[in-house]
């Protein structure tokens, strides 16, 4: 038990003079209501969930088998019990395998949205499935779908009289996230600041830490170098003391980025390299890609080329093995730009014949295309140096955020 | 899982329901059966349950009177958790159904004994007359108690700490 002090016991004892309290243990002493009808719900939730849990088992082993399978489309899973399911799976899948978590969210959605009233007594059920689905295509990079999948998890919730805040600020806390890579920075803020707040109501610490990353993130965004450093640095240390290593390891990687603006290279190696460790531990395959290109970035940093293209050749063709198509596009370009830099430009046509992008809106496709066709023709005429592909990195790398901006060549 | 939970918390949800948002007490059993049914379709994974369950009542109590809002008008602590005063008010009333959670712990003799300095403000010898005892032993009794209260209390709240 934790010591007290002083003004421990007087708060103590200023509360036994309080008279509500005194009132409320009388009633505390009734006995609780009858159980019995909730045991009966719990019983059956239980067989139905276990059920759908062992027929849905086996095809969860690959995406292929999941597709093939055709969950959607059979009888056997119009239930509430195998959106719950597949939700849980979706979540456990993300960040090893975010396109068969795509799959599985999906699948959970479609068959949520698709049950009578009757067959899904809590709407909460299909709202968490949507928040899900909109954290996988938030990972991916699909912003704009992320956002409307969010907008229809709130619109579910507002059905379901026992939703919580706290399933709505899990949603909330995903569209912060969309907000700071689409750069809409304020907005990042006020979302996850009142996020926060609830998950710390809900007595959440892991998400209220989430949360509060968010900040620290986008006082990095905001270049508030040193000041971000510090929040994260705080965050890490709250995360350490609650062994909660999946934020501790974020914390890191975040804090490490800052040292690389700030100069201070030592630093950002050593909470990237704890970081990396973290994600071992975890299994997080996504995010140690992510900490081995900001490696990749330290190692350019510290003027150590040939590192920095072995770090971020690996991170790029990681993402294009995982499917995370933009991502793998951005690393393409970094690569092209170190090795230019490298003075090894004979790598450098076939790198950057193949950079594809995916966005699904068409305007957005379209203003990239438009960069890729120019860096293309630098690339054909022989003409390619580092500041044309750092100039098409950074338009590709904000476009999200800026969808209107046109691309304008060097 | 659901008995544990239940026997600790249900009948601490039904005095929040009852007094902190003034649901009547004829619908406050309803009330928390149906939080705990919802809980059991969604199976929140949270840390601290009671911190959740509490959040959870003041959500299923604001939709009550929203659904009532023509026989009362919708306070303070019904509206939504997202602004530090609210959440702030929140933790308060956490704080003090914990107490009146450990007092109701506790034996009546310490009970007794607490609730007559504290909150009637009697003097240990007064209380010493009444329980026919010495005020010395009161004082004594008065100390062993709020130990007892304070472990209590730190127990149930040990989750947030």
């Amino acid at each position: 038990m934790n010591e007290w002090d002083e003004e421990d016991w007087k708060r103590f004892e200023d509360a036994l003079r309080d008279r509500e309290p005194w009132e409320l243990a009388a009633e505390l002493e009734l006995p609780p209501p009858d159980t019995t009808a909730l045991r009966e719900l719990a019983g059956r939730l239980d067989q139905e969930r276990t059920a759908a849990q062992q027929r849905l088992e086996p095809l969860l082993t690959s995406l292929e088998t999941f597709e093939r399978a055709g969950v959607e489309r059979d009888p056997a899973f119009r239930s509430a019990s195998a959106v719950s399911v597949l939700t849980s799976a979706a979540m456990a899948l993300y960040e090893r395998e975010p396109a068969f978590a795509l799959a599985v969210a999906t699948a959970a959605v479609n068959i949520g949205a698709s049950l009578p009233e009757h067959l899904l007594p809590v709407p909460a059920v299909l709202g968490l499935a949507r928040v899900e689905r909109g954290k996988v295509l938030f990972l991916i990079g699909r912003y704009r779908e992320a956002e409307e999948e969010l907008r229809l998890a709130d619109e579910t919730f507002d059905l379901d009289p026992f939703a919580t805040d706290w399933e709505r600020a899990r949603g909330a806390l995903i569209r912060a996230n969309v907000y700071v890579e689409t750069l809409r920075l304020d907005e990042a803020v006020s979302v996850a600041r009142a996020a926060a707040l609830v998950f710390r109501v809900f007595g959440d610490p892991s998400r209220f830490l989430a949360a509060r990353l968010v900040e620290g993130g986008v006082l990095l965004l905001q270049r508030e170098y040193r000041t971000a450093a510090d929040v994260l640095e705080g965050l890490a240390e709250e995360a350490r003391r609650r062994d909660d290593r999946l934020h501790l390891a974020r914390a890191l990687q975040t804090a490490g980025n800052c040292y690389i603006e700030l100069g201070e290279h030592e630093q950002a190696a050593r909470r990237f390299t704890e970081a990396l460790a973290l994600w071992d531990e975890l299994g997080l395959n996504v995010e140690r890609v992510r900490t081995s290109w900001s490696l990749g970035v330290l190692d350019r940093a510290m003027g150590d080329l040939d590192a920095a293209a072995g770090r971020i050749d690996g991170a790029r063709r990681s993402f294009e093995a995982l499917g995370i198509v933009n991502d793998a596009a951005i690393a393409r370009l970094e690569l092209a730009e170190v090795l230019l830099l490298a003075q090894r430009p004979d790598e450098v046509p076939d790198l950057l014949r193949n950079v594809v992008v995916s966005f699904t809106s068409e305007g957005l496709m379209q203003n990239a295309k438009i960069a890729l066709a120019y860096l293309r023709e630098a690339v054909e005429a022989g003409a390619i140096e580092a500041r044309i592909v750092r100039h098409v990195r950074d338009y590709l790398q904000e476009l999200p955020a800026r969808p209107e901006s046109v691309f304008l060549p060097l | 899982m659901l008995d544990v939970l239940y026997r600790e918390h249900a009948a601490l949800l039904c005095a929040t329901a009852r007094h902190r948002y003034g649901i009547p007490y004829e619908d406050v059993r309803a009330l928390v059966h149906d939080i705990f049914a919802s809980l059991l379709e969604r199976r929140p994974q949270v840390d601290d349950m009671r911190a959740f369950l509490l959040g959870a009542v003041q959500n299923a109590a604001r939709y009550y009177w929203r659904k009532r809002r023509r026989e009362a008008p919708l306070l303070d602590e019904h509206e939504d958790t997202a602004d530090e005063r609210t959440a702030a008010g929140i933790e308060r009333w956490s704080t003090r159904i914990s107490l009146a959670a450990a007092l109701a712990q506790l034996g009546p003799k310490c009970r007794e004994t607490l609730r007559r300095y504290y909150l009637d403000e009697e003097k240990p010898g007064d209380i010493a007359h009444h329980l026919d005892t010495s005020a010395a032993y009161v004082m004594q009794l008065l100390s062993s108690c709020r130990k007892r209260a304070r472990e209590i209390y730190c127990r149930i709240t040990r989750a947030q700490a």
